[in-house]
């Protein structure tokens, strides 16, 4: 009887695949040039499902736009103005996330997005020809990728230490759980004292 | 479980929160003094639960112990609750501070739901029985949750079935979990301290019996 409880119970686990269970939702957002780049996920390491909605909305809350995330939580929208962009991003079963970029993070507002000065392609192109003939903008700009692209790793391993449940939290909170009884239990103590 | 900020709608947040204070109020007047620090380990015990993850499948599910707490506290689970949930969410970011309310009545108002059921079934079971309600108990007290999260999260918009049923599957290895881990506390509780369990002498245990006091 209970070997074939704990079979049913292990087959069960096994089947439920679940991503509502975890319970808080993590996730950072970051600029690249003009692509607005981000993950989102759980606490517990698990990614948003591929697909999840993602909406950008202003610093006014005006819907600017929504992307997708893909395989591997990662979103990316591209930003048209260099103001706050707010992500929002719900995961479904009461899991929500709101993301904030400051404005500071896109380039200057004199260059638009359309002006930029390289894109993909010509960063390609660009390894294969002489590195002196950089002008000061697209030497920006690969710094600025070189440097995210060692950066964000960090930045992921700093919301996963910041979220990870730390001992001096756990005890403290029992220790304030302990201290608001005792209290209680010491007042109605001192008011039975009182009574008779 | 918890519901984070941000995703219930106002009217939501207001009524729940009225709803939640009402329970507490109720809560308080049921506490007798001497009850108070059984009271306060459950609420700790609580507070902990959150963080033993177990591994199930690809991912990991946590413990929420409201049906446990539910049978030994009745109304008490309110406060018991409360400050579990706020101190959940000051320090780990649990939730939030605006759904408190929300996430105090869903998991709260099912443990009372559960205590109304099971605690007289309890009370007059013989030790290996009340493991079995507690079991009961235990995974009811969840599915009770999550069906109250999907109507919370149906009254903020979300399509109620979708958000239940959702809620409701994902939650299964948790009901089972709960269930055991409920049925061991009240099987341990019936043997070592069964009055904790009862809120009144156990009547299976012979009224004389010396383990039952120790």
């Amino acid at each position: 009887m209970k070997s074939t409880v704990m079979g049913i119970f292990l087959a069960m686990s096994l089947l439920v695949t679940t991503h509502a269970v975890a319970h808080s939702v993590i996730g950072f957002v970051y600029a690249e040039g003009w692509e607005i780049e981000g993950e989102i996920g759980f606490s517990d390491g698990q990614l948003a499902p591929p697909g999840t909605l993602v909406e950008i909305f202003g610093p006014d809350s005006t819907k600017l736009g929504e992307t997708r995330t893909k395989t591997n939580g990662a979103f990316h929208y591209t930003a048209t103005s260099a103001i706050t962009h707010h992500v929002k991003a719900n995961l479904g079963s009461g899991h929500a996330i709101e993301l904030i970029l400051e404005a500071e993070a896109l380039p200057n507002v004199s260059s638009s997005p359309n002006g930029s000065a390289l894109n993909a392609t010509s960063i390609t192109s660009l390894h294969t020809d002489s590195v002196g003939n950089l002008n000061e903008d697209q030497l920006k700009q690969l710094i600025s990728e070189a440097v995210s692209r060692q950066v964000t790793p960090l930045r992921r391993d700093l919301i996963n230490y910041q979220n990870q449940a730390k001992w001096h939290d756990v005890l403290g909170g029992i220790g304030y759980i302990l201290g608001i009884f005792g209290l209680a239990a010491w007042l109605t103590a001192r008011k039975q004292k009182e009574k008779p | 479980m918890h519901i984070v900020d941000g995703v219930l709608s106002n009217p939501v947040l207001v009524s729940s929160a009225g709803l939640t204070l009402l329970g507490v109020a109720v809560g308080l007047r049921k506490i007798e003094g001497d009850d108070i620090p059984k009271v306060g380990v459950f609420s700790a015990t609580f507070f902990i639960a959150s963080l033993v993850h177990i591994p199930v499948g690809p991912s990991s599910v946590h413990l929420i112990l409201n049906g446990l707490i539910g049978i030994t506290l009745g109304w008490a689970a309110f406060p018991a609750l409360l400050i579990a949930l706020l101190l959940q969410a000051i320090f780990f970011g649990f939730g939030g501070l605006v759904v408190l309310g929300a996430n105090t009545l869903n998991i709260a108002l099912p443990a009372v739901l559960v205590y109304y059921l099971y605690a007289p079934l309890l009370r007059r079971s013989t030790t290996k029985l009340a493991a079995i309600w507690g079991f009961a108990a235990g995974s009811s007290a969840i599915a009770l949750t999550t069906v109250f999260v999907g109507f919370s999260l149906a009254l903020s918009g979300e399509e109620f079935l979708i958000a239940a049923k959702l809620a409701f599957v994902t939650h299964i290895p948790v009901m089972l979990v709960e269930g055991f881990f409920t049925a061991a506390a009240v099987f341990l509780l019936c043997k070592v301290k069964p009055e904790i369990l009862m809120g009144e002498p156990h009547l299976s245990a012979p009224p004389s019996a010396p383990k039952t006091h120790p």
